[in-house]
């Protein structure tokens, strides 16, 4: 019976003390306010819309009404950038012979808004109204944000590359004693 | 209870009306007035030039390559031979309200003929939730029931887009203990597939779902779509 008594006394202790621990979560260490100002529904991280189209200009002020939608829907945009287009070359041939017919050389655009801390009830809301504005000939994907989106950015420096490898194959760089 | 409106998205853009296309065609003019030359107008003005040193002075210069001005004519020659296919499809003709080819333009909604008590009604389509069941896999159900399984689509988020409730008249709130039923919609984008159905279907266009639906779940349908 006295076994029994001295761990019940020692779990009556350890619940006392857990019981402290709450006592500080609101307001002695951190303010409580900042506790209150997170959002009780979950946030996505980090999303890319990325716009293609053929037309230039029209892809260019989607862009600009995309950013100004967002910025309406009290949604944070991160950033907006262009990426480099894609130059597409389609041949026509004559019929029943490999004589060129015509020749024509497209290019596709892009151009990409990033939005961070959309609310996830708030997404298919921003989706819709994405799809309902979209202009002829532009398409958009929504994707989330991955590293080589960025990495896709920066310009490689050919010289410098060039030069490193005429380096390698010559044997490395001199190692002083 | 859970209900899917399933649409189609308009495949055309709309026509335009007055004013919009008299707006398109001011800004497409003070894109052109603002735009540097192109690689092609700058090449026609060098052969516009070469042409008028030809007349004056005996320049040896003699191009058998095809000026800009030749192809541009190729071009022009080759656009007006070139057919658009026509907006108003077969199905538009016939007014086939099960194909959905019909009203390229617009958006088009699912709607099912359902049994709701006695009579049978032209519904979107819903169905009860199950226990054990979230909102939307019950939406995933009855998307899965009511087209078969050809059809993909792809619904908006996991919460409900739009809601409709409604009391069950006297002698069936007896039979059930309960009050009435809360139908919560969801929202999904035909993305492709064909329908496969037991029941009677129709791809409806927005006024002709005002007509159709009955009056007060055509209120809460209308107020979650976009307008048109």
């Amino acid at each position: 019976m006295n076994n029994i008594q001295k761990v019940a006394y020692r779990a009556f202790l350890c619940r006392k003390l857990h019981q402290s621990h709450k006592l500080f979560d609101g307001g002695l260490y951190e303010p409580s306010y900042l506790e209150g100002m997170k959002s009780k529904v979950p946030l996505y991280d980090m999303l890319n819309i990325q716009m293609r189209g053929y037309d230039f200009p029209i892809l260019e002020s989607y862009q600009k009404f995309v950013h100004s939608l967002m910025k309406n829907m009290d949604i944070n945009v991160e950033e907006s950038w262009a990426t480099p287009h894609q130059e597409i070359q389609v041949t026509t041939l004559k019929p029943k012979s490999e004589v060129i017919n015509a020749q024509y050389d497209l290019k596709i655009y892009e151009r990409t808004v990033q939005i961070t801390d959309v609310v996830s009830t708030q997404l298919p809301i921003v989706l819709r109204a994405l799809e309902a504005s979209a202009p002829a000939g532009v398409t958009i994907h929504v994707l989330p944000h991955e590293e080589w989106h960025e990495e896709v950015r920066y310009v490689p420096d050919t010289e410098l590359k060039a030069l490193k490898q005429e380096l390698e194959d010559m044997g490395g760089p001199l190692k002083k004693k | 209870m859970t209900a899917v409106c399933l649409e189609r998205k308009p495949v055309i853009v709309q026509e335009l009306n007055k004013l919009e296309s008299d707006y398109k065609n001011l800004l497409a003019e003070v894109e052109f007035e603002r735009s540097l030359k192109s690689d092609h107008e700058v090449r026609h003005e060098k052969e516009i030039k070469q042409m008028e040193q030809l007349k004056k002075g005996g320049d040896v210069d003699v191009h058998l390559k095809q000026t800009a001005q030749e192809s541009v004519d190729a071009w022009t020659e080759e656009a007006s031979q070139f057919k658009f296919s026509s907006k108003i499809t077969e199905a538009d003709k016939q007014n086939d309200v099960k194909s959905l080819n019909r009203k390229l333009d617009k958006h088009l909604v699912l709607v099912v003929k359902q049994k709701v008590g006695k009579d049978s009604l032209y519904l979107l389509p819903q169905d009860l939730r199950q226990d054990g069941e979230t909102l939307r896999q019950t939406a995933e159900r009855v998307l899965k029931d009511a087209c078969g399984s050809d059809v993909k689509a792809m619904i908006y988020g996991n919460a409900p887009f739009g809601f409709y409730k409604y009391k069950y008249p006297k002698h069936v709130r007896n039979e059930n203990n309960s009050i009435g039923a809360k139908v919560f919609i969801y929202f999904a984008r035909y993305q492709k597939g064909h329908l496969q159905s037991q029941n009677d279907y129709k791809w409806l266009d927005r006024a002709e779902l005002e007509d159709i639906l009955p009056p007060e779940y055509n209120k809460s349908v209308s107020q979650m779509l976009i307008d048109e």
